[in-house]
């Protein structure tokens, strides 16, 4: 199941509700993604393409589901204007046993890293700098093929 | 073969809106065939925009779809020339 939304979210209320009832799922994976600050970066600003992003984020879980049958995601991705310190993606994976779901935790961030359709700006001191993904998150993704 | 107009959204994403000087236009679209007659005319004889939308690491996503093919679909709604994306 997947969000995009400029809402701010609070990971670990996320993290229970995804797992509220179950009980043939023994083992939960999240990962949550925070803007980092440092140096002159007061704000991240993402646009995203209502309706596409979606659904080629829908296409990484589709993918994700299939190499491992069985396993449950929720995938939260924001857009709009973020601070550092706020979370800005956060996945969730179970699954019965540990390996799947770390795995494919790995997998849908390696992914969503370089093929979600977000273009990203960072808000320096006065000055707006488009952003693309950097060569080892690439090389992240060629790790699964 | 009728000829129509229709009235589409032109969407340029990411940095491209700078290029085009907004990142929305609706325009009045003639048929047409192939990619690069759409990009001569929604580029309307700014040749830098032409140039740029031309660049093979724009894509050009009709109707929410990406296009592979050299020829445009049919019942044109929607275009959005999308830049290389910065990833999630």
């Amino acid at each position: 199941m997947i969000a995009v939304q400029s809402k701010i979210f609070d990971p670990g209320a996320e993290l229970n509700l995804f797992m509220k009832g179950r009980t043939d799922k023994g083992a939960v994976v999240s990962f949550t993604g925070h803007v980092r600050g440092g140096g002159d970066v007061t704000a991240l600003e993402l646009e995203h393409y209502p309706g596409y992003t979606e659904a080629e984020i829908e296409k990484i879980e589709a993918s994700a589901l299939l190499k491992w049958p069985g396993i449950e995601s929720r995938i939260i991705h924001r857009f709009g204007k973020l601070h550092p310190g706020e979370p800005i993606v956060f996945v969730a994976v179970c699954a019965a046993h540990r390996k799947d779901a770390f795995e494919a935790a790995s997998f849908l961030m390696d992914y969503l890293k370089t093929g979600a359709p977000f273009w990203k700006k960072e808000i320096r001191a006065g000055q707006e700098v488009w952003i693309e993904p950097k060569a080892t998150d690439y090389a992240a993704r060629r790790g699964w093929d | 073969m009728v000829h129509t107009i229709a009235m589409v959204k032109i969407l340029f994403l990411g940095w491209l809106k700078e290029k085009a000087g907004g990142a929305e236009r609706q325009v009045d679209l003639p048929d047409m065939a192939t990619p690069e007659e759409l990009i001569a005319f929604v580029a309307q004889g700014d040749t830098a925009l032409a140039d740029q939308l031309a660049e093979p690491s724009i894509r050009i996503i009709i109707n929410k779809s990406i296009l592979v093919d050299k020829i445009l679909p049919d019942g044109i709604e929607e275009v959005a020339f999308m830049p290389p994306l910065s990833g999630g």
